[in-house]
């Protein structure tokens, strides 16, 4: 390895240690006026969670006690759709979701096999290009689920239990084969020559 | 660092020769040490199956939505600047990144093909779903959603202000900003 290499080259440099670029600008004044009542540096939790050593199975248990997983995922304002492991918890532990991302990730999340929830609620904040539009679109989502009651709910769940069990299993079998099958081709299609 | 599942990794290695997968979020906060890097890895000549294999399964950071993000421009940069032919590299991404590439190979290289991407789910294991559950529990449902915001971001921080705005916070489980 040269020690004294020569860095010729410019490169973009980050000014702060983070990967993600977070801002985007309220364009209505009712919602600055919201978000502005309540700080950034805000701390908030409205239940208990006991510690336990085992994550997992506390994070599982504590899951099941909810019907709508709101999932807010890592990445908003983003121009492709990202997924971590919070898409996959609600899938884990048998709950429908909204997700709180990247516009097009619930069609990305059926175009690789999962099912949504679109039979049971208005799912085009995920078509919703602006970012303030769509966030108000879930939040009517999540008001519709508040205006039931908890044993609604309960039922609401069970008749789309054929649903949560075919997104588990996909989840914990089929994605992954699936997903491999269509890596290897892609493999495979790089080694031909490609052109300009 | 990104963990790709072992299957992905035996498929890599029965179509192409590469000296090591290249995570890019070992680097992307200093690419210069890439640049070392890459020019460790760099030969006069490749076979034709050999490639230069980054993993891009994070996030990256980006101005302007059409535009690729500081990773793919900088790795372009360097690629150029170490006349590693793009033909050669292959970016593995949660992502499909191909418009960015093309952008990059355009606008910063003299390359005549941009840097190659598969898409995959393949940065396993993302969430182990728990073997033993196979029961709906649907009796257990006590609150109405749940949402779980440990780490403080923009999006997060509109929503909870919004539940709580239209007093929703209370039918649910919420929480911001609780990371200890």
């Amino acid at each position: 390895m040269q020690n004294n290499m020569n860095y010729a080259v410019d490169l973009c440099y980050l000014s702060t240690n983070t990967r993600i670029n977070e801002k985007w600008n309220l364009k209505s004044d009712e919602f600055r006026a919201i978000v502005s009542a309540f700080p950034a540096n805000s701390k908030y939790k409205n239940f208990f969670e006991p510690k336990v050593e085992d994550a997992i199975s506390s994070d599982h248990a504590l899951n099941k006690q909810a019907f709508l997983h709101v999932v807010t995922e890592t990445v908003f304002n983003y121009p492709t759709p990202f997924f971590s492991e919070k898409t996959f918890k609600p899938i884990s532990s048998k709950r429908p979701f909204v997700i709180v991302g990247a516009q097009g990730t619930l069609s990305v999340l059926r175009s690789v096999g999962f099912k949504t929830f679109s039979d049971y609620w208005d799912e085009s904040y995920d078509e919703t290009s602006d970012p303030e539009d769509r966030l108000a679109k879930v939040v009517d989502v999540i008001e519709d689920i508040c205006d039931r009651s908890v044993d609604d709910l309960r039922k609401l769940c069970l008749s789309m239990e054929d649903v949560l069990n075919y997104n588990l299993n996909h989840y914990s079998h089929n994605l992954k084969i699936s997903e491999l099958e269509k890596f290897e081709n892609a493999c495979q299609e790089n080694l031909n020559p490609r052109h300009v | 660092m990104t963990i790709l599942s072992k299957e992905a990794e035996e498929i890599l290695k029965k179509y192409f020769i590469y000296d090591e997968l290249i995570d890019l979020l070992d680097y992307d906060l200093d690419m210069y040490k890439l640049q070392d890097k890459l020019n460790q890895l760099k030969k006069d000549s490749y076979p034709p199956n050999y490639r230069f294999i980054f993993l891009l399964y994070d996030t990256e950071y980006y101005l302007d939505h059409r535009l690729p993000g500081f990773t793919v421009l900088n790795l372009q940069r360097l690629l150029s600047s170490l006349d590693i032919p793009n033909y050669f590299c292959l970016i593995l991404s949660q992502q499909d990144i191909t418009d960015k590439l093309k952008y990059a190979q355009e606008t910063q290289s003299n390359d005549t093909v941009p840097i190659a991407n598969i898409t995959n789910m393949l940065n396993w294991p993302i969430y182990h779903p728990l073997d033993d559950d196979k029961t709906l529990s649907n009796d257990l449902i006590s609150k109405k959603f749940i949402t779980l915001n440990r780490i403080t971001r923009f999006h997060r921080r509109v929503l909870v202000s919004l539940l709580l705005k239209r007093n929703l916070a209370d039918d649910g489980m919420v929480s911001y900003n609780n990371a200890e």
